[in-house]
C-alpha cells in the first residue's frame, strides 16, 4: 500500500513483519553459510577442532581419486534416480490428471510419502534383504538368493522411492494445464498420435518435467541417509563423506570444503535449470 | 443541484515508476452533484479517485475534501467511500457482516448497527440475503452489497470505480437508472468512473473527460457531447467526422469545398460533425438549402435496427451518416442503396469547430 | 494406449505401496527374522511401549515439533506479509536466502548449524547441543517453507479487499485482524501443517544439531536399524505410519468437505 505513512511508520512495519524472519534467516542461514566456507579454509587440529591459518588445501584433496569417485557416484545416482522417476512418474502424472477420482490419486501418492523418511528406506532394507520378501519370491522360482543388500540397486531403488513425488507433483501441474485443443489441432493438420504427442503436447510439458528433473537429482545426489542404511559402506556418496568428516573422521574443515563443493554443484544446476526455464522457474518449483 | 464545492483538487500530479498517472489535474466536484470521470483506460481516472479514496498519495498538488486538506489523511479517516470494481466484498463475511464493518470499526453499538444495516438493505432491495456469503450472490446482488456496505457509513462522497463494468448489458442498463435513483434520494455526491461515454452521458449532471493522465473538457453531458473543445473528445464521445479547415470567406475552406459556419474561422482548425447531424437527401429533389451541401456516395450500409448507418465517399473524404428508421416501413428499403449518389447537407450550427 | 497408462500407474502403486505393507504385516509377525508369517502376535507392541526410552523420544519429538512449528508459522507469516506488502532495501537478497534451506541439500544444512554452533559455543559458552539446538535448526528450514506457502497465498488474495477495509475505517491492525488473517487463513494452516511435518520428519538436520538427552524417533529408528532389522522397530514404524495415515486422511476429508 502506497497510502499516506510518515518514514518512521514504514520502517515500524516493515522491521514488525520482517524483522523477526530476517534476523532468523541471517543467524541461521546466512551466517553458518559464510561459517562453512570460512571453515573450508581452515586445517585440521590434532582433536579435530578447526584451527588456522588458512590454506587451499581441503579443495586440492577433494581432486584426490576416492573423493572423485564419490563425486561421479553421486551424479551417476542422481541422473540415474531422475531417470528412472522420469520413467514411473511422467505417464503416472497423465493418468492421474485425466482421471476422474485425481484427487484421490494424489492423495494415495502422497500418503506414502509423508510418512517417516527414514521408515521408507528402511522398508527397503526390509524387503531386499537375504530373508527379504523380494529373495522369498526369487527363490519361489528357484532363483537366488541375490544379495541384493547392501548394493547399489537398493539405493537407487529407495531412492526413487523416496523421491517419486516430487517429480510426479509438478508434471502433474504442468499436465493439468495442457491445452488439449493444440494436440486436436495437431491431428486436425494430419498428425500421427506418436508425432501430435511429440509436438503438441511434451513440449507443454517441459516445466513440469524440468522441475520434476531438478526436484528429484538434487535431494538425490546430496542425501547420506539413503546410501548409509542401503549401500552399508559400498555406496559412497558426496552426502557420506560430509557426514563422516564430522563423525568418525572427525575432520571438520575438508567437511566445510566438500559441503562447499556440493553446494556449489546444487546452485550451479539450479542456475543452468533458471536459464532453461527463465525468470519464474524457480519461483514455480517451490 | 449544484452547490457549493464539495471536492476540489488543484495541481495534483501522480507518477508510478517514471510514467505519469496523472499530469496537474484541476478539478471542482459540487456537493450533491452526479460526477462522471470518463475515459479510455489508462487515462488516469482511476488513480485519481484512488487519491481521493487516500489509497494512494499525490507527489504534488492538493486534495480538499469538505474544505479540509487530504494530505496525510489516511483513507480510514477520509469522508469518503468506496465501491470497488470488482466490489471487493470480503469473502469470508456474510452479507449482513460486510455492510456491518464500517460500523462495527466506528465501534458503534449493536442496535444501532443492526438498525443501520437493515435501513441500507432495504435502501438496495437486499432484505432476507443477510446471511448469504457473496459467493452465493449475483453479480448484480454483489454490487447492491457493495453499495450498501460504503453507503451505510453515510459519506460525503461515495466513489465509484467502473461499478457496472463486470456485469452484462441488461442488467447494466437496470442498475443505472437504480443507481441515479439512489444518488437523488440519498442526495450524496457521486463520483463515478467510467470508460463507457453511453453510461455518463445517460447518468452525470456533469462529466470530466480524461487523456493521459489530464483533464480535456469538463461540463454538462450535452455540453460536452454537442460543444466538444478537443478532437479526442469528440472522437471519445459517440462518433465524428473531421475536416481539416481554413479560414475562407463563407467561413471555412475544406477538402468538401468552402462550408459556411456560425461565425468565420479566424485560423486553422479542425471542424467536426456528428454522423446523426448530417441530414440526406436524394439528388435532384427539393433542396434545403444552398450551401453546404455535398455530393458523396454511398459505400457501406450498416442497419442497426433503429438507425441507418451510410458509409460515403465525397472525392477523397469519407463520411458517415446517420439516419433514423422513422419513415421505413418496409423491411430491406433502404432510403439508398449501394452506390448511389445522395446529397449531405452539413447545418452550418452543427459544425464544431476543434482548435489543438 | 488407456489400457497401458492403468497398467503401469497400478505397477506404480504397487511400487509405492508394497514396501509399506510389508513392514506393517511384520509388526505381527511372530518370526523375528524372515517373511514366513509364523503366527500373529502383538508382542513386538508390547515391547515398544514397555521401554521407557520410546516414550522419551516421543515426547522429544512432539516438543521439537510443537515448538519449532508456533515459532516458525509466526515468523514466517509476518515474513511472507512483510515481503508481499512492503518494499525495502534489502528485500531482493532476503527472498534469496529464504530459498537456500529450500534447495541446500540437508547434509549442508545440517552441517552448516553444527558449525554455527561449535563456533558460538567457542566465543560465547552457549548453545549446548541439545533439544534447543535441535528446534533452533527446524525452525530455520520451516520459516523457509511456511514464509513461502503464506506468501503466495496472499499474492492470490486481492489487494482491493484491504483496501475496502481501510476504506470503510480500518485501522493498520484491524485490517490485519479481521480481513488479511481470515484471508490468509488456510495459507496459514497450510504452512504450519507442512511445518509440523517436516519437524516429525526430519533426520538429517536432527542429527547433527541434537545433543545427549537430545534423541527423537527418527535418531532413534536410524540407530536401530543401523544395528539391523529389528520387529520392534516394525512396530514402530506401523505406529508411524497408522498416524500419519489418520492425520492424512482426516486432512483430505475435511478439505473435500469444504469444496
Amino acid at each position: 500500500m502506497n497510502e499516506a505513512a510518515t518514514p518512521l511508520q514504514r520502517l515500524f512495519r516493515v522491521l514488525v513483519t520482517v524483522g523477526p524472519g530476517a534476523l532468523w534467516l541471517f543467524l541461521f542461514v546466512l551466517l553458518p553459510t559464510l561459517l562453512v566456507l570460512l571453515a573450508s579454509f581452515m586445517s585440521r587440529g590434532p582433536y579435530g577442532e578447526l584451527q588456522g591459518p588458512l590454506t587451499l588445501k581441503n579443495y586440492l584433496r577433494l581432486l584426490e581419486p576416492p573423493y572423485l569417485e564419490a563425486f561421479a557416484q553421486s551424479l551417476w545416482v542422481g541422473s540415474l534416480a531422475t531417470l528412472l522417476s522420469a520413467l514411473l512418474g511422467y505417464p503416472l502424472a497423465f493418468y492421474i490428471a485425466r482421471h476422474p477420482r485425481r484427487d484421490l490419486l494424489l492423495f494415495l501418492l502422497l500418503l506414502p510419502f509423508l510418512t517417516n523418511f527414514l521408515i521408507r528406506v528402511y522398508a527397503w532394507l526390509v524387503l531386499l534383504q537375504k530373508e527379504g520378501l523380494v529373495n522369498a519370491f526369487l527363490q519361489a522360482f528357484g532363483l537366488g538368493p541375490l544379495s541384493l543388500y547392501p548394493s547399489f540397486l537398493a539405493v537407487l531403488l529407495a531412492t526413487v522411492y523416496t523421491f517419486l513425488p516430487f517429480f510426479v507433483l509438478p508434471v502433474y501441474a504442468s499436465v493439468e494445464r495442457i491445452d488439449w485443443q493444440l494436440l486436436e489441432a495437431a491431428y486436425d493438420l494430419g498428425a500421427r498420435p506418436f508425432r501430435a504427442f511429440l509436438h503438441a503436447v511434451l513440449p507443454q510439458t517441459y516445466p513440469g518435467l524440468f522441475a520434476g528433473g531438478v526436484l528429484v537429482f538434487i535431494p538425490a545426489m546430496g542425501t547420506f541417509v539413503v546410501a548409509d542404511l542401503l549401500g552399508a559402506g559400498r555406496v559412497v556418496l558426496i552426502g557420506n563423506l560430509i557426514q563422516q568428516q564430522f563423525g568418525v573422521s572427525r575432520d571438520w574443515a575438508f567437511g566445510a570444503a566438500l559441503s562447499v563443493f556440493l553446494m556449489g554443484f546444487v546452485l550451479l544446476s539450479l542456475y543452468l535449470y533458471a536459464r532453461l526455464q527463465g525468470e519464474r522457474g524457480l519461483e514455480d518449483l517451490v | 443541484m449544484a452547490g457549493d464545492v464539495l471536492v476540489r483538487l488543484s495541481g495534483v500530479r501522480k507518477a508510478f515508476g517514471g510514467v505519469l498517472a496523472l499530469d496537474g489535474v484541476d478539478l471542482e466536484v459540487h456537493r450533491g452533484e452526479f460526477f462522471s470521470l470518463l475515459g479510455p483506460s489508462g487515462c488516469g481516472k482511476t488513480t485519481l479517485l484512488r487519491l481521493l479514496a487516500g489509497f494512494d498519495t499525490p507527489d504534488a498538488g492538493r486534495i480538499e475534501i469538505a474544505g479540509r486538506d487530504m494530505a496525510g489523511v489516511p483513507p480510514y479517516e477520509r469522508p469518503v467511500n468506496t465501491v470497488f470494481q470488482n466490489y471487493a466484498l470480503f469473502p469470508h463475511m456474510t452479507v449482513e457482516a460486510n455492510v456491518a464493518f464500517g460500523l462495527r470499526m466506528k465501534g458503534l453499538p449493536q442496535e444501532a448497527i443492526r438498525e443501520k444495516v437493515a435501513w441500507a438493505l432495504e435502501l438496495v432491495d437486499l432484505l432476507g440475503l443477510e446471511k448469504r456469503y457473496p459467493r452465493e450472490l449475483s453479480g448484480g446482488q454483489k454490487q447492491r452489497v457493495a453499495l450498501a456496505r460504503a453507503l451505510v457509513l453515510e459519506p460525503q462522497v461515495l466513489l465509484l470505480d467502473e461499478p457496472l463494468s463486470a456485469l452484462d448489458a441488461r442488467l447494466r442498463q437496470d442498475l443505472r437508472v437504480e443507481l441515479m435513483q439512489l444518488q437523488r434520494r440519498l442526495g450524496t455526491t457521486f463520483i463515478f468512473v467510467t470508460h463507457d461515454q453511453e453510461e455518463a452521458l445517460v447518468m452525470s449532471d456533469r462529466i470530466a473527460v480524461m487523456r493521459s493522465g489530464r483533464i480535456e473538457q469538463v461540463g454538462l453531458p450535452d455540453e460536452v457531447y454537442e460543444r466538444p473543445k478537443t478532437r479526442f473528445v469528440a472522437a471519445f464521445l459517440g462518433r465524428s467526422n473531421f475536416l481539416p479547415a481554413r479560414p475562407h470567406p463563407l467561413g471555412a475552406e475544406t477538402p468538401l469545398g468552402p462550408l459556411r459556419l456560425r461565425a468565420p474561422l479566424a485560423r486553422e482548425a479542425l471542424l467536426a460533425i456528428r454522423p446523426e447531424k448530417i441530414r440526406l437527401y436524394p439528388l435532384g429533389n427539393g433542396l434545403p438549402a444552398r450551401e453546404n451541401l455535398v455530393r458523396a456516395v454511398v459505400e457501406e450500409i450498416v442497419y442497426t435496427g433503429a438507425e441507418n448507418q451510410y458509409y460515403l465517399r465525397s472525392g477523397e473524404v469519407r463520411l458517415l451518416a446517420y439516419t433514423l428508421n422513422q419513415d421505413l416501413q418496409e423491411p430491406g428499403a433502404e432510403e439508398f442503396g449501394y452506390g448511389e449518389e445522395v446529397l449531405c447537407y452539413l447545418p452550418p450550427e452543427n459544425l464544431v469547430v476543434l482548435h489543438e | 494406449m488407456r489400457r497401458l497408462l492403468s497398467l503401469h500407474a497400478l505397477l506404480v502403486y504397487l511400487f509405492l505401496y508394497l514396501p509399506i505393507l510389508v513392514i506393517v504385516a511384520l509388526s505381527f509377525n511372530e518370526s523375528r527374522r524372515g517373511v514366513r508369517f509364523t503366527g500373529f502376535t502383538l508382542d513386538w507392541y508390547r515391547a515398544l511401549f514397555q521401554d521407557p526410552r520410546v516414550l522419551e523420544y516421543f515426547l522429544n519429538t512432539l516438543t521439537v515439533a510443537f515448538v519449532s512449528t508456533l515459532v516458525s508459522t509466526v515468523l514466517g507469516t509476518l515474513l511472507a506479509l512483510g515481503l508481499v506488502r512492503y518494499r525495502f532495501p534489502g528485500k531482493g537478497f532476503l527472498r534469496y536466502l529464504l530459498y537456500v534451506p529450500v534447495v541446500v541439500p540437508d547434509v549442508v544444512m545440517g552441517v552448516s548449524l553444527l558449525l554455527l554452533f561449535a563456533f558460538s559455543r567457542e566465543l560465547l559458552g552457549f548453545p549446548r547441543l541439545s533439544l534447543l539446538t535441535v528446534i533452533l535448526g527446524h525452525i530455520t528450514f520451516q520459516v523457509a517453507f511456511v514464509t513461502l506457502v503464506v506468501r503466495s497465498r496472499l499474492l492470490l488474495l486481492d489487494p482491493a479487499l484491504e483496501e475496502a477495509a481501510r476504506d470503510l475505517g480500518a485501522r493498520g491492525l484491524q485490517t490485519f485482524l479481521h480481513v488479511t488473517l481470515p484471508l490468509a487463513w488456510p495459507g496459514v494452516a497450510a504452512g504450519a501443517l507442512l511445518a509440523l511435518t517436516l519437524s516429525l520428519d526430519d533426520f538429517v538436520v536432527t542429527f547433527f544439531t541434537a545433543g545427549p538427552g537430545a534423541t527423537t524417533l527418527p535418531l532413534y529408528i536410524y540407530s536401530s536399524v543401523k544395528l539391523g532389522v529389528s520387529p520392534k522397530v516394525h512396530a514402530l514404524s506401523t505406529l508411524v505410519v497408522g498416524l500419519s495415515a489418520f492425520f492424512l486422511a482426516l486432512g483430505y476429508a475435511l478439505s473435500r468437505r469444504r469444496v
